[in-house]
């Protein structure tokens, strides 16, 4: 034990003038009586309280001598060894599997405790700093000795449905941090990655070995080649030490209609995936859940949309339309997602031609003027060069082997994409918008290239059609928390998307196409121009589900924790000084 | 309130005459002897024999009886009253007081020309007036009171009645005023007073800070008279102890001069002194 004010001890010297002062104090007043010897009569009959009332005075100088002791002590302010005297940043960690339940508790609850059990040993000599962690790393106090500050930021913390990211804690650790600066103490169930965590991070492990299955992956998909049927895919983990037998209950429909009751044995760990087909693949809210009672509850559903079949519909403006058309309807028989309409098209499919519609593909647009772009005359060698790599028109698609034939020299509008040019930096592909309208012009003769008769030209008409749809991607069914989401828009950078979760009244706003971090499971609901689309967000996490991480162990150093001793001795010098003034009173008053 | 300021003579002369009033005109009332003799007040019937006075003889009872019959009467004496004022230092909250009422007995005595001795008593008995009979000598007397001082250190009754009754062989009425708070026993005292016949009249002088305990806490009791010291934790169950053996102190000496024949009145400061005379006179003196 270490002593903070060591200074304090000469409090001790006050015992002297303390002592004599007391003696003063006691000392009975001298009261003169008439009938002395009934008084003698009274006492002599009462001699059993004799020796305690001579011993009195000397219990009452004790208690003051006591009382004055702590009091030097508590202002000493005695230290636990080995507690290095440091400003504190204290990260929680309120991941999803600190809803886990352990003994009766939250492990998040035991977190907040442990926490403010170090806080209140701080005493206000030393700064600290609150932070909470799952996904990203949110300061809930800034550096601060205000107790009450810092308790209020524990207590704001509340449990979420994220998982844990051990990169989001380099941003509590600065690159240039010495040991000698602050402490950096994580409270966690230690359900991390324990190698991401920097050394300089001292871990407090709280919580125990805790059985639980959940979903780790989970996915519906309508089965293309079996029209009304759907694809069920799922895959549990477990951190029970035996095998578990249970069902996994898939339920339809805002009133959970029951569809399929799959039983299942879960081995201990991550489980291998498990595949089932629905014969009645109704589109909308898939509920999957465990028939089991665990410590975590969050990963015992699972939460999926089957997407409607909602294809985009392609209208062919062309003198020659067959290869066009075919294009359209190889992807109607197959998969759906495209079909061929002659009016209130979505997208127009044009070649030779500039449409007038919102949504346009160009093949070989006319020499001349237009809103998308100043065509003139052809170019005589081209070999394309990709501008922007990895863009959905490009998906499956080696341009750089397409010969673009009849392509011409073009001034491309402000503001136009260009995704792929010719060596002499003539626009080969390119996206161009012009208000509403939003065209993908392909600049090349496909017939005179022969496009028609490459494997790139219905893909390309494909990636096409769904890019000025806002469909680079399909959406998934269930995403995981902490993913995010790419919405279908038509306009990538300003379309405003109005967000649902839960069929909650209040809805939130999202600008761009992409949405996420995904905070919170549930059922989001998103609504734009494209129209509306719903998906699943699910814990799917296996370091939050198996809950027992036994690499990672407490590797905090010494720390203080509880109120301080300085306070508990000042309470024990008030209770010793109350117990004298008792006493006192009892020699005053009897 | 001096004991020879006119006020307070003025206060002795009403309790006089309220005295001859009740008492038939003198002290000597109330004093009835055990003898027969020429008085006024019927006592009893004897046979006539020779000698005796002719005057005497009932005829009334001789018509109605045939035998001479003589009417006997009490015999009214002189009386010494002898006081034995307790001027021990237990008294001297009280001195004051308990002179006023042997002032106005001493007066009252003179007034009936009775003779008056008074003794202040501690653990000897010291001399405050000399034998004195009538009603000149009252100022001399009230005097002497007045300037009597509280001595010793102890109040021992039996010591003082022993020096009484060797100094004055003649009975008469002793009248002991006194807190009666007296380690060495009051018994003895009155008893060996009756045992040479004198009539006892006991009055007993306590202040309220006597009779009840105020004290709370750890205080050093000091006895007024010996001087003892005694460190003492007072609480509330020891001061009702005390209050109770006061109580119990002040029946027993109830009860025992209520046995021994012996007239008491206890009274406080609080009390005025004439109406405690007034008291007395109108119980019909000095009597048990």
């Amino acid at each position: 034990m270490s002593f903070l004010h060591p200074g304090y001890f000469l409090t001790f010297l006050a015992l002297a003038p303390l002592i004599a002062m007391y003696l003063l104090k006691v000392r009975p007043t001298r009261k003169p009586v008439t009938a002395f010897f009934l008084w003698e009569a009274v006492f002599d009959q009462k001699k059993n309280t004799a020796l305690f009332n001579r011993l009195r005075d000397l219990w009452s100088l004790l208690l003051l001598a006591l009382a004055l002791t702590a009091v030097t002590l508590a202002l000493t302010e005695p230290q636990i060894t080995g507690d290095r005297q440091k400003d504190l940043l204290l990260i929680i960690d309120h991941s999803a599997s600190m809803n886990a339940l352990d003994h009766g508790q939250s492990r998040l609850d035991a977190a907040r405790k442990a926490a403010t059990d170090i806080l209140r040993g701080l005493n206000g000599n030393r700064q600290a700093a609150v932070a909470s962690v799952g996904m990203d790393l949110r300061y809930e106090s800034h550096f601060t000795t205000s107790p009450r500050t810092l308790l209020d930021a524990v207590r704001r913390i509340e449990p979420s449905d994220e998982p844990f990211r051990s990169e989001a804690l380099a941003n509590a650790v600065p690159p240039d941090m010495t040991i000698d600066q602050y402490r950096i103490i994580l409270i966690s169930d230690g359900c991390c990655a324990h190698e991401a965590l920097d050394e300089r991070i001292e871990l407090i492990k709280i919580g125990t070995k805790q059985d639980n299955i959940g979903f780790v992956a989970c996915d519906l998909q309508r089965l293309s080649d079996q029209p009304g049927q759907a694809g069920l895919y799922f895959r549990l983990a477990s951190s029970f030490d035996r095998l578990v037998d249970t069902d996994v209950t898939l339920t339809w429909g805002p009133n959970d209609a029951i569809a399929k009751v799959i039983p299942v044995t879960v081995q201990p760990g991550i489980n291998a995936s498990e595949v089932y087909t629905l014969e009645a693949g109704e589109p909308g809210p898939w509920t999957a859940t465990l028939g089991i009672d665990d410590a975590l509850a969050l990963d015992n559903r699972a939460l999926m949309i089957l997407q409607p079949q909602r294809p985009i519909r392609v209208q062919v403006v062309c003198d020659e339309p067959f290869f066009l058309t075919h294009s359209i309807l190889a992807f109607a028989r197959t998969s759906g997602d495209l079909t061929c309409v002659t009016d209130g098209a979505d997208v127009v499919l044009a070649s030779g031609v500039i449409p007038d519609a919102q949504q346009a593909v160009i093949f070989n647009p006319p020499e001349g003027t237009s809103w998308c772009g100043r065509f003139g005359s052809e170019v005589d060698r081209v070999r394309a060069q990709v501008q922007v790599q990895d863009h959905p028109v490009l998906r499956h698609c080696d341009i750089e082997t397409l010969p673009f034939i009849g392509a011409r020299q073009v001034e491309l509008p402000e503001g136009s994409l260009v995704i792929a040019k010719n060596t002499d930096e003539v626009p080969l592909i390119y996206r161009v918008r012009d208000n509403e309208r939003s065209a993908l012009v392909i600049n090349m003769d496909p017939q005179d290239s022969e496009f028609y008769y490459s494997a790139w030209f219905p893909v390309l008409v494909y990636n096409a059609a769904g890019t000025l749809m806002g469909r680079q991607q399909p959406l998934a069914s269930a995403v995981p928390t902490g993913q995010s989401v790419e919405i279908p828009t038509l306009d990538l950078d300003n379309e405003t998307t109005e967000v649902r979760i839960n069929d909650q009244r209040e809805a939130f706003r999202i600008h761009g196409q992409i949405y996420g971090p995904i905070r919170r499971i549930g059922f989001h609901s998103l609504n734009n121009r494209t129209g509306q689309w719903s998906f699943g967000a699910d814990l799917f996490s296996p370091q939050e589900t198996l809950l027992n991480n036994p690499e990672t162990q407490t590797t905090a150093n010494a720390i203080r924790r509880g109120r301080p001793m300085s306070v508990l001795l000042a309470g024990l010098a008030i209770a010793l000084l109350l117990a004298e003034a008792i006493l006192y009173h009892l020699r005053k008053v009897g | 309130m001096l004991l020879t300021d006119p006020a307070f003579i003025r206060r002795l002369e009403t309790l006089t005459l309220l005295a001859r009033k009740v008492l038939g005109g003198t002290l000597q009332a109330d004093r009835k002897s055990t003898r027969k003799g020429a008085g006024i007040t019927f006592a009893d019937y004897s046979e006539y024999s020779l000698g005796d006075d002719y005057r005497a003889i009932d005829w009334r009872v001789y018509a109605r009886l045939d035998a001479l019959m003589i009417k006997l009467f009490e015999l009214e004496e002189d009386v010494t009253i002898y006081v034995l004022l307790d001027a021990s230092r237990s008294m001297a909250a009280k001195f004051d007081y308990a002179k006023q009422l042997v002032a106005a007995l001493a007066y009252i005595a003179l007034h009936s020309m009775d003779k008056v001795v008074l003794y202040g008593m501690a653990e000897d008995l010291s001399v405050i007036t000399r034998p004195t009979l009538g009603r000149g000598k009252a100022l001399s007397v009230l005097t002497q009171l007045e300037a009597a001082p509280t001595f010793g250190a102890d109040t021992d009754l039996t010591g003082a009645v022993h020096r009484l009754c060797q100094w004055h062989k003649k009975r008469g009425l002793v009248i002991a005023v006194s807190d009666f708070f007296m380690p060495q026993d009051f018994e003895e005292g009155l008893k060996l007073l009756q045992w040479h016949h004198h009539d006892v009249f006991c009055i007993q002088v306590q202040d309220t800070e006597d009779q009840r305990c105020d004290l709370k806490g750890d205080v050093e009791l000091q006895c007024v008279e010996s001087g003892r010291v005694r460190k003492m934790t007072i609480t509330q169950a020891e001061a009702r102890a005390y209050e109770q053996a006061v109580r119990n102190w002040n029946e027993r000496l109830r009860s025992f001069c209520a046995s021994r024949g012996i007239g008491l009145v206890s009274t406080t400061p609080q009390v005025p002194f004439d109406t405690v005379i007034q008291n007395i006179l109108r119980r019909g003196g000095l009597v048990s």
